[in-house]
């Protein structure tokens, strides 16, 4: 509760002119912010450029910020949206690409881990994520990762209980199966 | 093996009491479904990483220095971006002042100056600008009519070029002499004639 006060009087602040607080408030939710655009785009890069364009519509939206909702779904609404669509750019890109398919693939050096195993772990993660079409990924992210409710999700993306709980369902079997195979190998 | 279906659903706690019971006691009695449960849920939990660990605060610091950065370059282009407009729309409406493709000709506007004169002025300025037009006098003229009807006439004649001097010697023809020596009825024939010949 004193979070929600802490972020309406942070809002408050930057809406009188206060530019600290929009820091604060993205150093606040940064870490979200960044790994659910990662485990959705799936490396780094996209992942920055989803992140930067998030924080710059919560820097021009933030205006238009009711109060309806808590700050944290407001910004989580906006970094699942974006990261939606830069997925469908993204794959855009690919099927109208002329250029050679090898330069898609993502340089693994990259990237803001430090630990060289970590790096290895979390980057076979992401691989096994971006296996899974986005919708299922979202609602498998939101669950596993970000540990929503389905009322939460529901409220954030729109969607009904009954076809969230299906497309988790139908995502979890998809990785128990993907990390069988691997270990299989 | 193929993966018991009840197992996500029990992880992910969407079964009612009743399955979820069932399944419980099935799980206490199967070794086999218990290692399998066993075994998935330890596979969702490895995907589980707490990432924040191992992760280049760097980057989290730096996050919005460079989100103002961005912010700052893009004011930046915008600026110049206007600049460049403006002064493009200032620069068009400078050429369109000195030279207005749309303004009407200086024929136009002689006619207009002209629309504006009474008769005795406008008379005036045609005799004042008419007065060097005609600057050949009638000696040049005749001479010019001589030389054009002779190269017509020995054309016409067939005459070669020692004819020409000798015609021109001996009998020191001049227009005037022919005209003269012409009856009026000749002139007319010779006049007619001269008319409906193509020379070219």
């Amino acid at each position: 509760m004193s979070e929600d006060i802490s972020d309406h009087d942070l809002v408050r602040a930057f809406l009188n002119g206060d530019e600290t607080s929009f820091n604060k408030i993205i150093n606040k939710y940064k870490n979200k912010i960044y790994w659910h655009a990662r485990r959705m785009t799936g490396n780094h890069l996209d992942a920055d450029e989803v992140v930067q364009e998030v924080l710059l519509v919560i820097y021009t939206k933030l205006k238009d910020f009711r109060f309806k909702s808590s700050l944290y779904t407001w910004i989580f609404r906006i970094v699942s949206t974006r990261s939606l669509n830069y997925l469908r750019k993204r794959s855009l890109r690919k099927v109208f690409s002329f250029d050679d398919p090898a330069a898609d693939i993502v340089d693994g050096n990259e990237d803001i881990i430090n630990d060289f195993e970590m790096k290895e772990k979390i980057q076979k993660i992401d691989k096994f994520l971006q296996k899974l079409p986005a919708k299922q990924r979202e609602v498998f992210i939101m669950r596993n990762y970000d540990e929503l409710s389905y009322e939460e999700i529901s409220k954030l993306t729109g969607k009904s209980i009954g076809g969230l709980k299906a497309n988790y369902f139908h995502g979890v079997n998809k990785i128990l199966e993907l990390m069988k195979d691997y270990e299989n190998r | 093996m193929k993966i018991d279906k009840r197992i996500i659903l029990y992880l992910d706690n969407q079964m009612n009491d009743e399955e979820r019971k069932s399944f419980e006691d099935e799980l206490s009695k199967s070794s086999e479904l218990s290692n399998q449960f066993q075994h998935y849920k330890n596979v969702l939990q490895s995907l589980k990483v707490n990432e924040q660990r191992f992760t280049n605060e760097d980057y989290f610091i730096n996050l919005v220095p460079k989100f103002r950065e961005t912010i700052l370059v893009n004011k930046k282009s915008f600026k110049i971006k206007t600049a460049f407009a403006l002064t493009a729309v200032a620069s068009a409406a400078i050429v369109l002042l000195f030279f207005n493709p749309f303004q009407t000709s200086e024929n136009n506007s002689a006619d207009k100056i002209i629309s504006t004169l009474n008769e005795t002025e406008a008379v005036e300025i045609l005799d004042y600008y008419s007065n060097g037009l005609s600057t050949i006098n009638n000696e040049q003229l005749n001479g010019y009519s001589d030389s054009l009807f002779s190269d017509l006439i020995y054309s016409e004649l067939n005459l070669e070029e020692t004819d020409i001097n000798w015609v021109v010697s001996a009998e020191e023809i001049s227009i005037e002499n022919i005209y003269s020596e012409i009856k009026p009825e000749e002139a007319d024939i010779i006049y007619n004639e001269i008319l409906n010949k193509k020379f070219f």
